[in-house]
């Protein structure tokens, strides 16, 4: 579905994606996982059209999108959701949804049927509709962020830290809502700092270190290498070492 | 309730001519309409762009001047011309627009203040063409067939149509798709792109429509006077205007009304305490850019909803 190759980009004349190359299947979980400054936020802009690139190729469902601007690729089913600045603080949580379907340019009726899906799936948006959305909790605003998301209809959703900076009882059920997510017909990149619960819902990972990728395999047997216990997982490692 | 506060102001601006004995005030108010004109336009730009020029005095120029010379050297018909005016004015604004937009940042403010001192100098130096510093004179008034618009009177209800059209055009702008669209670009550019909307074309889109209003401003206002100078078209003038705005309240089309109007007519009322007057005008500004950062108008509608959910 997805078909990175060889890519470089970078800020200027810092270098940050070394000839970076990954792909994902449909239907897949794919998660991403690296530390901070890794080269994995821009990697998805890349991907997304809203950092230029100086080498390589990004394929989708077998069509050529770099040079294509982010509206394009939007209209193509490769939906982001940002890192940070994820939401319109002054419109309402119902504004908000509304301009996740933009492009689709559906008329009222069609509109609202959308919206209760993601009502559905997110109730709580559903209570606080009328609300701006710079009023909500950091979990709040990650639901609202891929509710507006969803509003697109994605063929391959691609989200960024979307457990960054909630509580622990909010992150497993955000993970839960992704995994049902793609139960339901959507392919999904993950980028996670959370690299325990991101790989435990992944079919596959890519690590990446410094803007190249280091290692890549099936979930579950990353989350058994010694590698990366060493590097993301901490605790095992660390029983390990004081033994 | 929503749709009240526009015939309410309507009818004010057909009925204040009733009570005002002066025509000098009349002549105040034709010159805040055609501010209200350009200060929306900016105020799209700035509220819903999230970009402020420093150009707008030059479009104002570019807008009387080529009305001026169009109609009085080439002796085409006044009222084809304004259109032609805003059609050219657009053109040039869109080339200014399209490299500088395409950058983050705030590389439009320094491209359009830069356009604004060329004009300036075009204005004064090309004096065959322009006039020169003396200015431009004997450009003909607006009439439609054989009705004149010869009085203060006739153009105060000229200017206030226009006005107000303005205003309504820009409110249901705002409401549209394209105006929502905007208005999530204004608040958050890098959500507003990962939502598909093409938000370097709308920058530009924005940018054209608000010089075209300038121009549109300054042809009304070189067939009303008849005479203009480039000293009415200086940096200055562009400055005022982005102060209108911010006055006013960005990203509020009727706080840009409110604003044009206020700063406009306070040098008149000022005029009572005569050499002060520089001086107070620049205390109110500092007042209300200290106590009311969002505007003057957004403040007052908060502070009016605050006091009715008191009451009940």
């Amino acid at each position: 579905m997805l078909k990175i190759r060889n890519i470089d980009a970078g800020y200027g004349k810092i270098q940050i994606l070394h000839r970076t190359s990954l792909h994902i299947r449909e239907g897949e979980i794919v998660s991403l996982i690296g530390a901070n400054g890794a080269g994995k936020t821009t990697l998805l802009n890349v991907i997304s059209g809203l950092h230029p690139l100086k080498g390589g190729s990004v394929m989708f469902q077998n069509r050529e999108i770099q040079a294509m601007p982010p509206d394009r690729i939007v209209g193509m089913g490769l939906i982001q959701v940002p890192e940070t600045d994820k939401i319109f603080p002054p419109l309402t949580v119902l504004e908000n949804l509304e301009m996740g379907a933009y492009l689709r340019r559906l008329d009222r009726r069609a509109l609202q049927s959308e919206i209760e899906k993601i009502h559905a799936l997110f109730p709580i948006l559903r209570d606080r509709g009328d609300r701006a959305a710079g009023t909500l909790s950091g979990g709040e605003r990650q639901m609202l962020a891929l509710g507006r998301a969803l509003m697109g209809k994605p063929r391959l959703l691609m989200l960024d830290e979307p457990s960054l900076g909630l509580a622990p009882v909010i992150v497993a059920e955000m993970f839960g809502i992704i995994q049902s997510l793609n139960a339901m017909g959507t392919t999904i990149l993950l980028v996670e700092q959370n690299a325990r619960e991101a790989l435990q819902i992944s079919n596959r990972a890519y690590v990446m270190e410094t803007g190249r990728i280091v290692l890549t395999g099936a979930g579950v047997e990353l989350m058994s290498n010694e590698e990366v216990k060493r590097a993301f997982l901490g605790n095992d490692y660390k029983e390990k070492w004081e033994r | 309730m929503k749709h009240l506060p526009l015939p309410v102001f309507s009818l004010f601006v057909i009925a204040l001519p009733l009570i005002l004995s002066n025509n000098y005030y009349l002549m105040a108010l034709n010159i805040a309409a055609l501010n209200v004109v350009i200060v929306i336009g900016l105020n799209l730009l700035m509220g819903y762009a999230g970009q402020i020029s420093l150009g707008h005095a030059a479009f104002f120029g570019l807008g009387a001047y080529l009305s001026a010379i169009l109609t009085t050297t080439c002796g085409f018909p006044v009222w084809p011309t304004i259109p032609a005016a805003m059609a050219i004015t657009a053109v040039v604004a869109y080339l200014i627009g399209i490299p500088t937009l395409k950058l983050e940042g705030h590389y439009l403010v320094m491209a359009t203040l830069g356009f604004n001192v060329i004009v300036y100098i075009v204005m004064i130096q090309l004096s065959a063409v322009t006039g020169g510093p003396s200015g431009f004179a004997g450009i003909p008034r607006l009439q439609i067939g054989g009705f004149a618009f010869d009085s203060d009177l006739k153009i105060y209800y000229l200017f206030w149509a226009v006005a107000i059209l303005v205003l309504i055009l820009s409110l249901n702008l705002i409401h549209s798709r394209a105006g929502r669209a905007m208005a999530a670009l204004s608040h958050n550019e890098i959500a507003a792109r990962c939502t598909g909307i093409d938000t370097e074309t709308y920058k530009v889109k924005i940018f054209v429509i608000s010089a075209a209003l300038a121009s549109l401003a300054g042809s009304l206002y070189a067939h009303y006077i008849s005479f203009i100078s480039p000293g009415s078209f200086s940096i200055f003038f562009s400055l005022q205007a982005v102060t209108m705005v911010l006055v006013g309240g960005m990203g509020s089309v009727w706080g840009s009304l409110f604003g044009a109007i206020l700063l406009s007519l306070l040098p008149e009322v000022l005029h009572s305490v005569k050499e002060y007057n520089v001086l107070v005008y620049g205390f109110i500004l500092m007042a209300v850019l200290m106590f009311f950062p969002r505007g003057l108008f957004p403040a007052g509608r908060s502070f009016c909803i605050a006091m009715i959910r008191k009451k009940t």
